[in-house]
């Protein structure tokens, strides 16, 4: 009978299985033998006995097939069982001994839960934003956006998706089908008789034929509305907010700005055109009379994007090389040949472009990496933890190994618990990945509908793969070097000695959890600075404590500027309002274009029209750079005037001084408008705008615009001053919405929320990444101390100070973590390049930036070592040295 | 001399089980048990017991397990598993109820 329980037996995998044959053999041997002996003791002759034997075994061939058959049946099936019942087992002694460190087991199944999840989150996002085509478009991978780099002679390329329309016509060689559609911008609207605000994309009459998106409801855009009167198609959101989802929507009416939209259809749910884009409605170019009439043959379309639609991959190589030769042709006639362009199509799937340019998507892109730092950081992590577990069982596995368990045994017991480890890690990231997914996505991109929910089958398929990866991979390590170091005969207390191997891979997972940290606060100090220059920017004017105020008049043009004048007062006389003027176009709000010449050129420039009170100069403070500013002189019987920015005097009067020259707004028969100044420019859109140029115009002498704002700057508070401000305009305009007084700072936000998330996501990782190398550094340190107790005994008992023991460690932990800072920096400076257009107004190499990072690892490393050096010191030089 | 009977395999699984009541026994003691128990009216090849024994190892009714026999020879010994005892009990009490429905058929006159 055994001593011991079968499952032990079988965990220690005593006995082996023998040759079958060779047991069978023996036993009918001794069966012979037996039977032989037997019948000799009865009196048979030794001959006889045997023939008797074989007479009464009967056909001794055919029953040693049949134990054949049936042991070697038997062999297999107990083979299988018991590796099924090894599994089993050794889940048991993980399960029993992961319960043992119930702080080991939860670090590490959070950190590869937050690991994990925070990939699997991004993935899907990632996914979403990047690598498939918005949703609704048929056969996305034919659409492809017109892009020109254009190059002149000593300056650098630029890019851009646009061109003139009736350009990009003459192109329809390769490309059957374009379209054009405008970003869309806010705009003041009334539906029914509530005052709102809605996002508008103008489009042309083929938008929706060239993207393949039929309605939800009632019917798309056609080219012939543009004859008819206006029409717009409006979103699904649109539509559930403002008309319940009702199918009677079809018909109602929507004012957008002073002109009046019939809705005749609704898109479904998650149409954004051909980009992530948000709009509310789409109406068409021939309708909106506030845009330009000239919107087709202008060839500086900032606003506008072309969309094709190809007629197959051959058509890309047409259509890109008549787009050039339009374009050169174009060139010649306007003598630039100096100029060289190139055209491209991009595809409408942005992970395909190399650029990406919304600042959503960008700082998605950067989350993912930091997501993906934070796992290696995690594995790392991990990797150490099951390390030092393993090393300080290697006694145990000693046992294990000269009980009999082989090498291979050993590895699959840690690796079944590194495995466990891993998929309740899995599981968690599962949780992670759901919420943090949803978090992210109001976070990054809250305006944008998301048709996928947030733990989709690729980020689940993700989560569960890597877990698995992790599983094995981090055990793998832990398990050679027990099986080897089981394999030298860790019995004797050898075990306490040096650090070999696994202090090597240890400090090395070090080092890299410290470059990874490196790494990531860097990126966090990069963020913290351009959080900070986008918040206090040079808008051109001043923007501090600023609030816009949007009227809009009826009536003739004299009686306007009556009507603005009484209003603008009543603002001024509110408490707590510092001063206020008036624009025609708010920053950030409104965008006029219009089409300039200048005497002696036959080059048009495209340029953002202001109309301005005479006081606007001061008020603002916008840098008047050369020249005056206008005065209450200039009045619509005197000479016409105008203010040009920097960037248009630099654009038309290159090295030369405007001043006194003429400029024609529109067409040359408008007549001169003198310039007698020069202001800087100012950010009319966003903060990553190029610039456009931009000219002033007196109020005075232009009252013909219906919509104006007023600028009104606060002497405290902006938002405490929107309420009166709101009443006091309210007192001139009849019912005056209250959504048309807006606080500069908030509007400003969802430009600045990217580096404002990024700043918040990358201040959690980094903290979490320095608290980990920490922990990793104390990790390695001390456990590296405790196997050294001898060492440190003998040196102490040879009379070391307490300052040697302190700077040993201190030597060795500053090393370690040296490597892995100056990794971090070779790390971080490399990847500069991709982080540069993430940035505000910093340098990605910023070497107070990189300097900090350094320096904060190593002042971490520091304290980790000093922790660690306490132990050495706590170590009982007699315990120590007794312990052999 | 009595015909000899054709025992179906359940019974001589039976036989085997019931020889393996009184503790381990290597294959040849069962055999001679079983021999010297019937008087050697069951005419049944040791061949056919082995395979019985092999079989009811593999169906875990017998353990086995490799020893020395009394005259130091290296032996493999058979012992009743407790689901080969139980499996005992149940074939012991079918048989008993077979051979009492048999007999009553076979002592009506």
């Amino acid at each position: 009978m055994s001593l011991l329980p079968a499952g032990v037996r079988r965990f220690f995998r005593l006995g082996r299985a023998t040759d079958v044959e060779a047991e069978i053999d023996t036993e009918l041997a001794f069966h012979f033998a037996q039977k032989v002996e037997a019948l000799v003791a009865r009196g048979m002759s030794a001959d006889a006995a045997r023939e008797e034997a074989n007479r009464q075994f009967g056909d001794l061939r055919a029953a040693r097939e049949e134990l054949l058959r049936v042991d070697r049946g038997d062999a297999e099936a107990r083979r299988r069982r018991d590796w099924f019942g090894d599994w089993a087992v050794d889940a048991r002694h993980a399960v029993r001994g992961l319960r043992r460190t119930p702080g080991m087991t939860a670090t590490i199944v959070v950190l590869l839960a937050l690991g994990i999840g925070a990939n699997a989150a991004m993935l899907g996002m990632l996914d979403r934003l990047l690598l498939r085509a918005p949703p609704h478009l048929a056969d996305p991978d034919r659409l492809a956006r017109i892009a020109i780099t254009t190059q002149r002679p000593g300056r650098p390329a630029y890019a851009r998706t646009l061109a003139s329309f009736i350009d990009v016509e003459d192109y329809a060689r390769g490309v059957p089908a374009l379209t054009v559609a405008g970003y869309a911008h806010p705009r003041p609207a009334k539906i029914g008789d509530s005052d709102e605000e809605l996002s508008r994309s103008l489009v042309t009459g083929r938008f929706f034929e060239v993207l393949g998106a039929p309605p939800a409801l009632g019917r798309t855009l056609t080219t012939s509305d543009g004859q008819g009167p206006p029409v717009a198609v409006i979103s699904d959101r649109f539509w559930r907010r403002y008309f319940g989802g009702a199918p009677s929507a079809l018909g109602a009416t929507v004012a957008i700005g002073r002109v009046v939209y019939t809705v005749i259809g609704v898109m479904p749910l998650g149409f954004s055109g051909a980009e992530v884009n948000v709009a509310d409605a789409w109406t068409l170019m021939e309708h909106d009379a506030g845009y330009l009439s000239d919107w087709r043959t202008t060839r500086n379309t900032v606003w506008l994007e072309i969309i094709g639609r190809l007629n197959g991959p051959a058509a890309r190589a047409a259509a890109i090389a008549q787009i050039e030769v339009v374009r050169r042709t174009y060139l010649a006639t306007v003598g630039r040949a100096d100029v060289t362009e190139t055209a491209a199509l991009l595809s409408i799937i942005p992970g395909r472009n190399s650029t990406f340019d919304r600042a959503g998507v960008r700082l998605a892109v950067a989350v993912g990496v930091v997501s993906a730092l934070l796992l290696l950081l995690a594995i790392a992590n991990v990797t150490n933890l099951l390390l030092v577990r393993a090393v300080a069982r290697l006694r145990e596995y000693a046992v294990r190994a000269a009980l009999g368990a082989g090498r291979g045994r050993l590895m699959r017991f840690i690796v079944t618990e590194s495995l466990l480890l891993a998929t309740a890690g899995g599981a968690a990231a599962g949780l992670v990945a759901f919420w943090a997914g949803r978090a992210l996505r109001s976070l990054i991109l809250p305006e944008w509908h998301w048709a996928t929910p947030p733990l989709g089958l690729l980020p689940a398929l993700f989560a569960a793969g890597t877990a698995l990866l992790i599983g094995i991979g981090t055990g793998l390590v832990p398990g050679v070097l027990a099986a080897r170091e089981s394999a030298l005969g860790a019995l004797r207390s050898g075990v306490q000695r040096g650090r070999g191997a696994r202090g090597r891979v240890r400090s090395a997972l070090v080092a890299v959890q410290v470059a990874v940290s490196v790494v990531l606060v860097a990126a966090t100090g990069l963020f913290v600075r351009s959080l900070h220059r986008a918040l206090h920017e040079d808008h051109g004017i001043s923007v501090q404590q600023m609030l816009i105020a949007e009227v809009s008049f009826d009536g003739s043009g004299d009686a306007r500027i009556a009507q603005l004048g009484e209003v603008l007062d009543a603002v001024r006389r509110v408490p707590g309002v510092a001063a206020a003027t008036v624009t025609s176009a708010a920053p950030m709000r409104r965008l006029d274009f219009s089409t300039l010449l200048v005497d002696g050129r036959d080059t048009t420039l495209f340029g953002m029209s202001y109309t301005v009170a005479a006081d606007f100069l001061e008020r603002s403070r916008l840098r008047l750079m050369s020249g005056r500013g206008f005065t209450p002189r200039d009045l619509p019987g005197s000479e016409r005037v105008a203010l040009v920015d920097s960037v248009l005097a630099a654009r038309f009067w290159p090295g030369q001084s405007p001043l006194a020259l003429c400029l024609y707004v529109q067409k040359r028969d408008a007549g001169c408008a003198r310039v007698v100044g020069v202001v800087a420019h100012t950010r009319a859109n966003g903060l990553q705008e190029q610039p456009v140029p931009q000219f002033y115009l007196p109020l005075a002498q232009h009252a013909d615009r219906a919509d104006y704002a007023l600028l009104i700057w606060s002497s405290g508070s902006a938002e405490t001053l929107i309420e009166p401000v709101w009443r006091a305009v309210g007192r001139h305009i009849t019912n005056y919405p209250r959504s048309r007084v807006l606080n500069f700072d908030t509007m400003l936000e969802p430009q600045v929320r990217s580096w404002r998330v990024g700043t918040i996501l990358l201040s959690i990782a980094a903290g979490l990444a320095l608290l980990l190398s920490s922990v990793g550094t104390f990790a390695v340190m001390a456990f590296s101390i405790r196997q050294r107790a001898h060492e440190f005994g003998v040196r102490r008992a040879l009379g070391a100070q307490a300052r040697h023991v302190v700077g040993l460690v201190l030597g060795e932990g500053v090393g370690v973590a040296g490597a892995g800072v100056v990794l971090g920096l070779v790390a971080a400076v490399a990847s500069s390049r991709f982080a540069a257009p993430l940035l505000y107004g910093t340098q990605p190499r910023d070497p107070l930036v990189l300097a900090g990072a350094s320096a904060s690892l190593l002042v971490a490393a520091v304290a980790a070592a000093l922790g660690a050096a306490r132990i050495a010191l706590r170590t009982d030089p007699r315990q120590a040295l007794q312990a052999d | 001399m009595p015909a000899d009977l054709d025992l179906f395999r359940g019974t001589l699984d039976m036989l085997v089980l019931k020889s393996l009541i009184w503790g381990p026994r290597h294959g040849y003691a069962v055999t001679a048990w079983i021999r010297d128990t019937t008087d050697e009216e069951l005419k049944v090849d040791d061949g056919a017991l082995y395979a019985a024994l092999h079989r009811l190892q593999a169906r875990r009714w017998v353990a086995a397990e490799w020893g020395v026999s009394d005259n130091n020879r290296k032996a493999k010994y058979y012992s009743l598993t407790s689901a080969g005892r139980r499996e005992l009990k149940a074939q012991q009490v079918t048989w008993q109820r077979y051979s009492t429905a048999v007999a009553k058929v076979m002592e009506t006159v």
